[in-house]
């Protein structure tokens, strides 16, 4: 994945601990540079975000961590805190820490609440050595439903163009099968989400006929697109009731119905910007992406066939 | 759906019409065919059309959504949207006006002609005049309402016959299109089953929070509520409605063997015929209560027993969980998916032909059948076997490393220490936390190591809020129960009902009942004894979940988690 460099500020930060942040403005766009050394010099650090800004909402980041020589520490334990010392509080959610070898880590669900200034602070040990380093961020305001690629409605459903952080956990499919998130989106085919359970009344079946009618439309190349239902009723969604909800729809090689955990399913519908309050309550939205790109299309609204057909036909471009 | 349960749910279907249609007999010497059908059998199809999405022929319906997808009926069909009573629904937004037999001739003019809770009244815009059959007719195959409007695309529309059309018109006609039996112009009755040996205070427990629900919550507060209503009861457009109605519950107090039960509630029901059967205790299997609201299409709600019909289809009573059974599905999930079990052990599973231990064995089975791999023995205790120290020293020797589902009570558990002396002890052992009553000191520490129990409840100290709040609200109205777990769940039907209750006005048809039950949110911090219970269109059993547990040694036996609350 193309990964750009952010606005980022580093300040160095003394060992005295967290409550002695620096309290030096940040720089307005990245004008220091990513990488530092941390506190007390045991590590360089080096920090990329994906999809260049921390936004409010749940980010991933990626860090690189090298010792004195420049070579790259591996084995080290990471935590990354977002923190806002305006108020003086951080964040209800933790940030997953996954090491990447070549001392690289990925860091997922940074969890910034609101705009304002941010610090995320990062501690790092390995082996006796423990040191700390804060990255601070000017978060800005959400932008309202991505002004700049909001178009307009087409039929009855709205458009927009968002980029999200997928979470790295594993579901379980129709098949009673394990299957990475990641890994399916990232299987190198188009690939439309939605939103279903297997007893719901209105909308999912109309969402559910649209995908076996975008299958059919596509014939043999049906297999080439991947489709994925993930479940808002995950304690009711078994693999048993979610493949006979699929046979209803001729469902075959690429349509996967995915399930889980609670936490896993909340923590999905949390990054994709789905969740419900409550699965009666949820609403008809596609996700769609084009292989490796970064940004997907959002629909909201019941759509003709046509339409998504359109729409996944204009990712081909 | 194979063409043998096919036709077993259309004759479900039929065999239960039957009875609807007998509710509307015609005029006397009158002789009516509908498609040249008789009313009872184009009321079968029509049911066979609206729920099942199947036409006469056999073959599903056809129809286009959203302008351009092709729907057919295995997809989706009426029920989907329009909900089994016809009262229709809103779900993501989309509010489906209900196409029951007592609202499609008359106008829809407000708010207050669309049934449902007050949000679900609020989606609701514009109105529409009364259809007749030319137009409703235009409507199904065309999407063109009563006004010449154009409808919402995601209305599907559908290719019928003329024959075809004129059975789905009749049966939309006859869909809750009278009130139910049990509702009369001033009340609503219920019932709750007892036996001769439900003790006194399982009574109390069951009955005391039911009553003061109907008389201090309801009808006591009945004027307030009507007046604030002006009159303009929700009410599906029936003339004669008269408003919120008072309650009244009948105990039905079964006697004799359960082969009799059936007979007796038939009687009592002819005697006085009840809306719908509320809580409910009774010792061994639900069964007989159960067939008898399938029969007559009496939702029962939430029974006190952990023997309930286990059944995808049954649709009239609605359970707190699967009781034993779930505990033996949970047991074989965690064996198969989460704990993966080395090739070549065994699964030993012991049970005596209890209604208990035979429902935990068959929720293991049935289970294991399906996620299992290593081969299942199954060892049936008989009923004049004793189990003392030499049955474990033959059971560890013939099993060596085994993994050994004990599906028995207390008093046959007394010995199992031996099993942990003997050298060819089991790896694991699996007990009902049901089973055991909760006591599990009665465990000895020699095999707590060993020892995993299936826990369908929340755990100790779990809860603490939901109890409280029972607690404040068995004080207030000034009950004392020694039955808790009983009075824990009478106490959460009468939370359900208030507000259903509310929803329903005066459309008083059973399957709406039913119907907004299946709308409920998720029960987190209602409920004593579960952790969350949730529900959706035909989910029969609200709590999902099943924990695995293991016990700490010493004489307090605490409880350690070692599961998820739900397994996949």
């Amino acid at each position: 994945m193309k990964l750009a460099i952010a606005m980022i500020c580093l300040l160095l930060y003394s060992s005295a601990g967290f409550a002695a942040v620096p309290t030096t403005a940040p720089s307005p766009n990245g004008v220091d540079s990513p990488a530092r050394k941390s506190g007390k010099g045991f590590f360089g650090l080096e920090i990329a975000i994906a999809g260049n800004v921390l936004k409010p909402g749940s980010n991933a980041i990626d860090l690189t961590l090298r010792d004195r020589n420049g070579k790259g520490v591996e084995g080290a334990r990471l935590s990354v805190v977002p923190w806002l010392p305006e108020k003086n509080h951080g964040v209800w959610e933790k940030a997953v820490v996954t090491e990447r070898g070549g001392g690289k880590y990925h860091v997922e669900n940074v969890v910034i609440a609101i705009a304002g200034r941010w610090d995320l602070r990062v501690s790092v040990s390995k082996e006796a050595q423990e040191d700390q380093a804060v990255f601070s961020f000017n978060v800005a305001r959400k932008e309202p439903v991505s002004a700049a690629k909001a178009e307009k409605p087409k039929g009855n459903y709205k458009r927009s163009v968002h980029s999200y952080n997928i979470p790295n956990v594993t579901l379980l499919n129709q098949d009673g099968k394990k299957v990475n998130l990641r890994s399916l989106i990232d299987s190198g085919k188009p690939v439309i989400v939605d939103f279903i359970y297997t007893t719901c009344n209105t909308i999912c079946p109309v969402l559910s006929a649209s995908f076996a009618n975008l299958r059919k439309e596509l014939g043999k190349d049906a297999e080439q697109v991947q489709l994925i239902s993930i479940s808002i009723d995950p304690e009711h969604d078994r693999p048993e009731q979610m493949k006979k909800y699929l046979s209803r729809f001729s469902a075959g090689k690429g349509w996967d119905f995915l399930t889980g955990s609670r936490e896993d399913i909340r923590r999905v519908l949390q990054a994709l910007d789905a969740t419900v309050e409550d699965k009666m309550a949820h609403e008809p939205i596609y996700l769609l992406r084009a292989p490796d790109s970064e940004e997907w299309v959002r629909t909201k609204g019941l759509m003709r066939k046509t339409d998504l057909l359109g729409e996944l036909r204009s990712m081909d471009r | 759906m194979t063409a043998a349960t096919h036709l077993w749910a259309k004759q479900l279907a039929c065999s239960l019409l039957l009875l609807l249609a007998m509710a509307f007999p015609v005029a006397a010497g009158e002789q009516t065919t509908v498609a040249g059908h008789s009313e009872a059998e184009a009321l079968c199809l029509g049911a066979e059309m609206y729920r099942n999405g199947m036409l006469p022929s056999g073959k599903p319906m056809a129809a286009t959504v959203q302008g351009d997808i092709e729907l057919t009926g295995t997809m989706s069909t009426c029920t989907n949207c329009h909900l089994r009573s016809g009262l229709g629904a809103l779900e993501g937004g989309i509010l489906s006006p209900p196409t029951n037999g007592a609202r499609l001739y008359v106008p829809i003019k407000d708010l207050l002609d669309i049934p449902g809770s007050a949000m679900k009244r609020s989606m609701f815009k514009g109105g529409r005049p009364a259809y007749s059959r030319e137009s409703l007719a235009t409507a199904l195959s065309t999407g063109v309402g009563p006004a010449g409007e154009q409808m919402s695309e995601t209305m599907p529309l559908y290719a019928l016959t003329r024959d075809e059309m004129e059975i789905m018109i009749f049966y939309l006609e006859h869909l809750s299109g009278e009130l139910s039996p049990g509702v009369t112009d001033e009340e609503i009755r219920f019932a709750t089953v007892v036996t001769e040996k439900t003790s006194t205070g399982d009574k109390e427990a069951l009955l005391l929070p039911l009553n003061a629900f109907i008389k201090e919550e309801w009808n006591a507060r009945l004027p307030t509520l009507n007046a604030r209503q002006g009159g303009k009861l929700p009410s599906g457009g029936r003339p004669e409605a008269r408003g919120y109605r008072k309650l009244a519950l009948d105990v039905w107090e079964l006697r004799g063997g359960p082969e009799t039960w059936g007979s007796q509630l038939e009687a009592l029901y002819r005697q006085r015929p009840v809306f719908a059967l509320l809580g409910g205790t009774a010792p061994g299997k639900w069964h007989p209560v159960h067939e008898f609201c399938e029969k007559n299409q009496i939702p029962c709600i939430l029974p006190d027993t952990e023997l309930p019909v286990v059944s995808e289809n049954d649709w009239y009573t609605l359970y707190f969980s699967k009781g034993y059974y779930q505990e033996g599905e949970t047991a074989a999930k965690y064996l198969s998916r989460v704990f993966a079990l080395p090739p070549g052990k065994k699964v030993v599973q012991l049970f005596r032909s209890s209604d208990q231990g035979n429902a935990l064995a068959r929720g293991f089975t049935d289970t294991w059948n399906k996620l299992g791999d290593a081969p299942l023995i199954d060892r049936p205790v008989a009923a004049n076997e004793r189990i003392d120290p030499k049955f474990w020293d033959r059971l560890a020797s013939s099993h060596p490393d085994a993994v050994l589902l004990l599906w028995l009570d207390p008093s046959d558990l007394a010995g199992i220490g031996t099993l942990a002396a003997s050298g060819d002890k089991p790896s694991t052992i699996f007990v009902s936390a049901t089973m055991l009553a909760g006591d599990f000191k009665a465990i000895p520490d020699a095999v707590r190591d060993l020892i995993l129990i299936t826990h369908p409840t929340r755990l100790p100290g779990e809860g603490e809020y939901a109890k409280s709040v029972a607690d404040g609200w068995m004080n207030y109205k000034k009950i004392t129960v020694t039955n808790t777990a009983i009075a824990a769940k009478s106490y959460l039907v009468t939370r359900l009902l208030s507000r259903i209750l509310t929803d329903m006005g005066g459309n008083l048809y059973r399957d709406y009942f039913l119907d907004i039950f299946d709308d409920g949110r998720d029960e987190t911090n209602t409920s004593v004894l579960y952790p969350k219970l949730s529900f959706g269109p035909g989910q029969r059993y609200a709590s999902k979940g099943c924990y695995v547990v293991s016990l700490a040694k010493g004489d307090n036996a605490k409880v350690v988690r070692q599961s998820d609350w739900v397994l996949y």
